[in-house]
């Protein structure tokens, strides 16, 4: 059978539906729902390295605190060597 | 866009293997697979401060500020090496590299922490083996070393050979306060005499030659704690083949003045302090045996007025 056929054939059949007075309203609220319900998700938060990459200056940043690090590691060696 | 992002995330970072570099040599490389060329690094690194002290105890170099800079340049030296070489591996690794199980913040951690931690371990051989690192509260051994100077006791000197006249050197008090260390000078060995008459240090019944070469002050602590100021003349004193400097002060302790002649047992050595007046040494608790010397003083490394004092110990 076509869908055509089918169509008609529902159509024929149909029948008055008994609704609420407030139908539209009701059908009118599920769709505001459904609508806020399917907003687009909140983006990816990007990875802190990444955030760090594309930003010169905090590349920079990023070395110069891995230097102070790098520089207290050895002066504490250092110290245990020579000043405790 | 998303696969491209995700190559990204894989894509080893430049920038960042130098920053893991410098924190700590070694955990960069890690960081771009390269797992056993980092624990080499981190090796290499925890090794160059001992490995130049250990030189420093055993070559004792002519120029010690020479050598200090050495030892700055090899520790720093071993981080840059490690920054350069890793960001070199950064930029060699491939937009698609494939994470390997050491690359997780959890092992950059945990070898950073291998690494400093046989760093420190290798610092505190350093100390109990080769060079130990002491304060100098009293001024018994003015004018050589000024109270508040640091100084580094080479423990391995006595190893092969036996004290010599002249060595500065350092053991526990006789008394049996084993908190603290008595530093003082050789003047005489096992079968010598000794005898101090108003003032005049003899060893075997010969004075020891002394030339006034300035004046010096310095603060003792007093009879009732309080600090004293005592003013008097350095001399260039000649003991054996030894030259060093002593401080007398015009008008000594009595208790300072005579010494009754004294015969110093074998093996064992007599020694005083260079502030010859006010020091607490043989004289007051006899000789000491070798075996109780467990150091000889070689550098100071923080003087506490004048840089110019840097370096060995003379």
């Amino acid at each position: 059978m076509k869908n055509e056929d089918l169509y008609r054939q529902w159509r024929h059949s149909r029948r008055q539906l008994a609704t609420s007075p407030n139908f539209c309203l009701q059908v009118m609220d599920s769709v505001a729902r459904r609508t806020g319900r399917d907003a687009p998700p909140k983006p990816v938060p990007i990875p802190l390295v990444e955030r760090v990459s594309v930003r010169p200056w905090a590349r920079a940043a990023a070395i110069a605190v891995a230097a102070l690090i790098g520089i207290g590691r050895i002066l504490l060696t250092l110290h245990v060597l020579l000043f405790a | 866009m998303t696969e491209n992002t995700e190559q990204s995330g894989k894509r080893r970072l430049a920038w960042l293997a130098v920053g893991l570099s410098i924190i700590m040599p070694g955990v960069g490389h890690v960081y771009c697979g390269k797992l056993t060329r980092g624990l080499a690094f981190g090796l290499l690194y925890g090794l160059a401060i001992p490995v130049v002290l250990g030189l420093l105890a055993y070559a004792s170099p002519a120029s010690t500020v020479v050598f200090a800079f050495l030892m700055i340049a090899a520790t720093f030296g071993v981080v840059i090496a490690a920054a350069l070489d890793a960001c070199r591996l950064a930029r060699k690794t491939r937009p698609d590299y494939q994470p390997k199980t050491c690359n997780h913040a959890a092992v950059y951690v945990l070898i950073g922490l291998m690494i400093q931690g046989s760093s420190v371990g290798y610092a505190l051989h350093v100390r109990s083996s080769l060079f130990e690192a002491f304060r100098v509260p009293a001024a018994s051994e003015y004018p050589n070393i000024v109270p508040g100077d640091r100084i580094l006791a080479n423990k391995t000197a006595y190893r092969k050979a036996d004290p010599e006249v002249g060595d500065v050197v350092l053991f526990p008090p006789p008394t049996g306060n084993w908190r603290i260390h008595y530093v003082k000078r050789i003047v005489a060995l096992g079968g010598e005499t000794v005898e101090i008459k108003d003032g005049v240090l003899h060893v075997n019944d010969k004075p020891l030659p002394q030339r006034k070469i300035g004046a010096g002050s310095t603060q003792i602590r007093g009879q009732n704690g309080a600090p004293q100021t005592i003013a008097g003349d350095v001399f260039a004193e000649t003991n054996g083949s030894a030259t060093y400097k002593v401080f007398l002060t015009p008008a000594p302790p009595e208790a300072a003045k005579d010494f009754a002649k004294t015969t110093v047992p074998q093996h064992h050595c007599f020694v005083l302090g260079d502030n010859r007046n006010y020091s607490l040494d043989s004289r007051h608790f006899g000789p000491i045996p070798y075996a109780a010397i467990e150091a000889r003083v070689d550098y100071i490394y923080c003087p506490v007025d004048t840089w110019a004092r840097f370096g060995r110990l003379h």
